[in-house]
This record gives structure tokens, C-alpha cells and sequence, in this order.
């Protein structure tokens, strides 16, 4: 049950993982999991939680860190950062966030 | 793991002036460049004679050959001539259309016509040999900085550019977050940044959240034809009307006058940020029927501000629509840092602080480089022509990078096998008054009624902010290579060639340059063995003497003749022959009383190459 929360680093497959598992749950496109949150509790997540989270998930997955890296490692990573800045351009404008939580956010918004 | 150990530098490629910067010692350094100055101005030229200058040699000529000395070439690359018909009126040298409608630099001295690439490439090349020889080491990959409001093509272009100078180009940042990033290396906690970089040819405006050695750009905005140069236009214009208003004569359709106008008037706004009036002499500016005229005349920095307050305003846009991009109030904001020249003039900083309320940060402090992050945005909307000439949103500005989107098409007509897309940026409703990237063109789509085949395409804006673009059909799952045609930048082969041609002239410089190397050596070597033989002259044997005047014309006629293998050699052999006067000199009882001579360096062994050098060295001992 511990999987959701306060993870210290993100692999770029445990992020994937996370939110297929997520997706079930009333985080329905998986954001608050890919930012290592726990989407069921998401009244008690503040948004600092959330910046915390995100910047987190930066240090772990931006292309930047994997400039030594090989290609696929890099490119792997950097589709999990997609996946997780997309989640945080959601959660962290308070009017989408809402919208997300009670499951309105149309496909528009959702991951590619 | 494989941990290579490479030197990478940061390079602001800058519209007038360039810098690099290395990191020492965990440490942000600036590197000074040959001629010992920490900027380079970003100027090449083409000499009469096919020689080319880069840098400061080049910007000093600019008044005797306008036509080929190219600056400002920053504000050319990646662009359509359609898009730089102002700009393109402001420069004395000849800009001309290619098949694509793309921008060409035209010398009329090599008779060759440049991409803003290859110019652009040119000061790359000399900034990086001179940060490989500051370093002493190799330099082969960079960081380049541009605005943060440059478009694809334009980061694309400065791309290639880097390419071409020989650089594996790693990132591409934009000017005002790596200047954030150069403030924000010591700050620990959150704090809200707006960074306010006005340029010699571009405005950016950035607002930044800095913490947990995070560099998030919230939004970015800012005004790709406002700058420095802005300014320095308007002291131009007002000098020019003024003349043709007095004499009749119109100075701008003088290439020559002209530089000589658009210098004073650098001059003189820079001038305008210390004092409140300067004077702006201008003798033999032109010449008519009743003599030469010149230009006297002063201009107060009240006067200054009148002539640029539209500029001044156009100031206020950007920072407005990036605090409202950003949804903050101007008050969240913490620090505003000042860069670029052009916020010197205190005019600018004036508005700054009324849009603030407060003073500007104009100092960059400089801290230690830990674990840090930097997350940019892309600063125009990307999207697609649709029906009726529409421009659909893909990817809304203000996106964090990299980022991607996925788009199913269809076809619209019954067996229809190929689809066009019109590639978009910008932010206006009508793809007209976009920016296109380029169209490409989806082909060998399998026949069926129309709605029913679906090829996705996929968008990728990369950490650099440059695009690129794949198709699947989702019906065969068959991957398409698309090729963008149309756009701003150069064909891959282009580009290619450009790599090729500078290598080449790479070599060529450099065999000029040791040609020259060479003949100062002899020169000098010929002069200080002529004032010793006249110093020496009651020491020496006749038969040493006779041998070294002998070898002493050898090189003075291999200097006349210009002949680079002649002249080392020569050299050599008289070098030997002045082991030989030093042994004489020395060898002799009492050789010692002649002042101040450091024997061992002058009597270096024989066969020791570096023999003429030393020799030299006490020549310059002597002299104290």
C-alpha cells in the first residue's frame, strides 16, 4: 500500500507502473501517482506537495541528467518526464485540479 | 560506468556581442578571448583580398568595407526574407532571396553568398578556438544560448550553426534562464525570478520559480525585434534628417556614411547612460560641390528618451503578458534581474522600476554549481492549419519542455492516399499570420472510403525546444519518415556541405596563420641578431661573423620572397650560427662584463631549437 507515497526517486518504469495501477483507482489518468502521490487522499495533498513532487520527479527523469546515458535509457526517461510534467501542468492549476479530482477533465488534457 | 572528462562550453551567441564561459573549478568562468577581452563583438567580414576577419579586427574595418562586414546577423538566422523586411534596410550590406525565399548574406568581395548559418558559424568557430587555447583543451561540445522567444526555425538554424563551426551543440538555453540560473546558484528557498534581458537585437522576458535546485519557467514572452539596435537606429535617424534637412542630402543611401552614423550613434547612447548630454562629431562625412560637410552636434538624454519612448513602452508588453501567462501579480515576484546591454540605459531601468515599484537586480552574482535542473517552456503555441485557414492548437506557449502530442489524421476524400499539414507557431487565430515551420506531407496511405484511414502523428518539442515529427498508420502500425520541406533552416545536406567548407577553411586559416607566425618569427629573429652582431662586433671572429651575415640574408630573402619552408629553414640554419656567436662571446675571458646578459640562457646548447628564443630572452634582460 506504500507504493504512492513519498517516493524518494522514480524510475522512469515505476512511474509507468504506478500509474497503470492508478488509473483503477479515483486517480483516473494516474497523475498524483506519476508525481509519486497518493491519489486517494488527494484532499490532504497540498499544492506545495505537488511542487515538491514535480521538481522531485525533475531531478530524477529531465533530459538533462541523462546527456551521459545511452539513447534508449535517455529517450525512456524522457518519456516518463512527458508523462509527469503533463500530470503536473493538471494538478498544480487549482481550476483543473478540481476538475481532474471529480473526474471531469475531458480526454483534452489527458496523456498522449 | 564511462565517465568522459570533456571540456563543454556556454556560448552567448549574442546579436552584437558574444561571451563564453567554462566551468573551473566547480565554477562559472568567463574566457577571455585572443585579443584579451571577455566579449567578442559578433561580427565577420571579407577583406579585398578574400581574407576573413572575425570579431573585433572585423567591427574596426566596418566603416572602410560596409558591404562586407556582416553584424546584427543574429537577427537573420532562421528566417524568411518576407519576415526581416525592416531589418534588412538597416544593414549596409546586401541581403538577397534564395529559391526558398530564405535569407542570404551576399559579399561582394568573395562573390559568394553566406547563410546567416555559416556567418553565425564563423564567430562560433572563433570563440570556441580561443576558449580551446584559454582552456588549453579541447573544445568540441557547447551549450548555446538564445532569446527565449526565438521560434523553431531560429533554434534550429542556431543549431546548425554550431554544427557547422564544428560543435556538438548539447542544449539549447534561453538567455534568460541561464541568467537566472547565474543568480540563483546560492539561493536555497523559493523565490520567484522575472528576468528582464534586453539585447542588442531581442527582448525576452522570463518568470522563473527557483527551489530545490529547480529552474521552472512559469512563462516567457518577449519582442524578437526590439533591441539595442532599436535605439541606436533612432540617434541615426535624427542625425540623418537633420542633415538632409540642413544640406539637402540624404546620408543613409551612403553605405560609408551610414556606418559611420549608425558608430556615432552607438557611441553617443551609450554615453547618454553616464551623462545627461553628449556631442556627436562626425568630420568628411560626405563631401559636395561646395566642399566637405560635417556632422556637430549635441543630444541631451531628455531629447534621447522622447525619440525612444514608443521603444520604452514597448517595453511594458511583455512583462505584463508574462506575469499574466504566469498568473501572478507583479508583487509575487521577488527578484527582477536586469541583462543585457540595453538595460544600462537608465530610461529602461526608469520602467522598470514604475511597472515594479521597485529597484532592479543589475548585478549577476555567480555560486557554486550543484544538482540543478532546468525546465523551460516553449515560448509560442504549436499547431496545425485546419479548414477554412484556421490555426489548431496543439501544444498552448508556456508548455515545460520537452513535451509531446499526438494527432490522428484522416483523409477527407474517398481513396484519398495523401495527406499535406501545414506546421504552425505562433499565437494569431489565422495560420496566415503564423510562423509555419514547414509542411509535410503524409503518403502511401491505403485506399479506402474517406474518415476510415488514421495516421497519428506524433509532435515532440525536445528540452531545446525544437521539433520534430513521426507518423504511424495506425492500420498497418507502419512507422513514416517525414520530411519537412519549406522551412526557414537548411536542407540536412546543406548543412552538410557548410561543415565541409568551413573545415576547409579551418585548414586554410590556419596554414595562413602559421605563414604569418612564421614570418613575425623571422623578422624578429633577423632584427635581434643584427643588433647583436653590432653589439659584438669588436668579439667576434670575422670568420662567425661572416657566417651569420651570410645566413642573415638567407632569411631576409626567404621574408621577401614570402615562401613559409624557406624561411623556417633559414631560420634554422642562422639560429645554429647564433649558438655560435653566443659561444664565441661567452667562451672569451671576461665575456661575463657585458651588463646584465644571463650566460646560460644565451649559451643554450647547440642543437637545441629553441636556441633563438633564448637568445632573445637575453636580449630582453639586456634591455632593463
Amino acid at each position: 500500500e506504500s507504493w504512492a507515497t513519498g517516493h524518494s526517486t522514480m524510475s522512469p518504469g515505476m512511474a509507468a507502473r504506478a500509474a497503470s495501477q492508478a488509473a483503477i483507482q479515483s486517480d483516473a489518468h494516474g497523475y498524483y501517482a506519476l508525481l509519486g502521490l497518493d491519489g486517494r487522499r488527494t484532499q490532504s495533498v497540498g499544492t506545495d506537495d505537488i511542487k515538491t513532487a514535480f521538481r522531485k520527479a525533475a531531478q530524477n527523469l529531465h533530459p538533462d541528467k541523462y546527456s551521459l546515458s545511452d539513447d534508449e535509457e535517455r529517450m525512456e526517461a524522457e518519456e516518463a518526464f512527458k508523462k509527469v510534467q503533463r500530470a503536473y501542468a493538471v494538478l498544480k492549476d487549482p481550476q483543473q485540479r478540481k476538475l481532474y479530482d471529480s473526474g471531469k477533465l475531458n480526454e483534452e488534457t489527458s496523456l498522449v | 560506468m564511462n565517465i568522459r572528462c570533456e571540456k563543454v562550453v556556454g556560448i552567448d551567441l549574442g546579436t552584437t556581442n558574444s561571451a563564453v564561459a567554462a566551468m573551473e573549478g566547480g565554477k562559472p568562468t568567463i574566457i577571455t578571448n585572443a585579443e584579451g577581452g571577455r566579449t567578442t563583438p559578433s561580427v565577420v567580414a571579407y577583406t579585398k583580398t578574400g581574407d576573413r576577419l572575425v570579431g573585433q579586427i572585423a567591427k574596426r574595418q566596418a566603416v572602410v568595407n560596409p558591404e562586407n562586414t556582416f553584424f546584427s546577423v543574429k537577427r537573420f538566422i532562421g528566417r524568411k526574407m518576407e519576415e526581416v523586411r525592416d531589418e534588412s534596410k538597416q544593414v549596409p550590406y546586401k541581403l538577397v532571396e534564395d529559391g526558398a525565399r530564405n535569407v542570404k548574406i551576399r559579399s561582394s568581395n568573395t562573390n559568394k553568398e553566406f547563410a546567416p548559418e555559416e556567418i553565425s558559424a564563423q564567430v562560433l568557430r572563433k570563440l570556441t578556438a580561443d576558449a580551446a587555447k584559454f582552456l588549453n583543451d579541447k573544445v568540441e561540445k557547447a551549450v548555446i544560448t538564445v532569446p527565449a522567444y526565438f521560434n523553431d526555425s531560429q533554434r534550429q538554424a542556431t543549431k546548425d550553426a554550431g554544427k557547422i563551426a564544428g560543435l556538438e551543440v548539447l542544449r539549447i538555453i534561453n538567455e534568460p534562464t541561464a541568467a537566472s540560473l547565474a543568480y540563483g546558484f546560492d539561493r536555497k528557498g523559493n523565490e520567484t525570478i522575472l528576468v528582464f534581458d534586453l539585447g542588442g537585437g531581442t527582448f525576452d522576458v522570463s518568470v522563473l520559480e527557483v527551489g530545490d535546485g529547480v529552474f521552472e519557467v512559469l512563462s516567457t514572452s518577449g519582442d524578437t525585434h526590439l533591441g539595442g539596435d532599436d535605439f541606436d537606429k533612432r540617434i541615426t535617424d535624427f542625425l540623418a534628417d537633420d542633415f538632409q534637412r540642413t544640406e539637402g542630402i540624404d546620408l543613409r543611401k551612403d553605405r560609408q556614411a551610414l556606418q559611420r552614423l549608425t558608430e556615432a550613434a552607438e557611441k553617443a547612447k551609450i554615453e547618454l547612460s553616464a551623462l545627461t548630454q553628449t556631442s556627436i562629431n562626425l568630420p568628411f562625412i560626405t563631401a559636395t560641390a561646395d566642399g566637405p560637410k560635417h556632422i556637430d552636434t549635441s543630444l541631451t538624454r531628455a531629447k534621447f528618451e522622447e525619440m525612444c519612448s514608443d521603444l520604452l513602452r514597448r517595453c511594458r508588453v511583455p512583462v505584463e503578458q508574462a506575469l499574466k501567462d504566469a498568473k501572478l501579480n507583479v508583487k509575487d515576484v521577488q527578484e527582477i534581474i536586469l541583462v543585457g546591454g540595453s538595460t544600462r540605459i537608465p530610461a529602461v531601468q526608469d520602467i522598470v522600476r514604475k511597472i515594479s515599484g521597485r529597484d532592479p537586480n543589475v548585478s549577476v552574482l555567480a555560486g557554486e554549481v550543484s544538482d540543478i535542473v532546468l525546465l523551460d517552456v516553449t515560448p509560442l503555441s504549436l499547431g496545425l492549419e485546419t479548414l477554412g485557414g484556421v490555426m489548431t492548437r496543439l501544444i498552448p506557449r508556456n508548455t515545460t519542455l520537452p513535451t509531446s502530442k499526438s494527432e490522428v489524421f484522416s483523409t477527407a476524400a474517398d481513396g484519398q492516399t495523401s495527406v499535406e499539414v501545414n506546421v504552425l507557431q505562433g499565437e494569431r487565430e489565422f495560420a496566415r499570420d503564423n510562423k509555419s515551420l514547414g509542411t509535410f506531407r503524409l503518403d502511401g496511405i491505403p485506399p479506402a472510403a474517406r474518415g476510415v484511414p488514421q495516421v497519428e502523428v506524433k509532435f515532440d518539442i525536445d528540452a531545446n525546444g525544437i521539433l520534430s515529427v513521426t507518423a504511424t498508420d495506425k492500420g498497418t502500425g507502419k512507422k513514416q519518415d517525414i520530411k519537412i520541406t519549406g522551412a526557414s533552416t537548411l536542407g540536412k545536406d546543406d548543412v552538410e556541405r557548410m561543415v565541409k567548407e568551413a573545415e576547409k577553411f579551418a585548414g586554410e586559416d590556419k596554414k595562413r596563420r602559421e605563414a604569418v607566425d612564421t614570418k613575425n618569427q623571422a623578422e624578429s629573429l633577423v632584427y635581434q641578431t643584427e643588433k647583436q652582431l653590432k653589439e659584438f662586433d669588436d668579439k667576434l671572429p670575422a670568420d662567425v661573423k661572416a657566417s651569420i651575415e651570410g645566413k642573415l640574408t638567407e632569411v631576409r630573402d626567404a621574408v621577401a620572397s614570402d615562401d613559409a619552408a624557406r624561411m623556417k629553414s633559414s631560420m634554422e640554419a642562422l639560429q645554429q650560427e647564433v649558438i655560435k656567436m653566443g659561444q664565441a662571446v661567452y667562451g672569451q675571458p671576461g665575456a661575463g662584463g657585458a651588463p646584465g646578459v644571463d650566460g646560460p640562457s644565451a649559451g643554450g646548447p647547440p642543437g637545441n631549437d629553441k636556441g633563438g628564443d633564448d637568445v632573445i630572452d637575453a636580449e630582453f634582460s639586456d634591455r632593463k
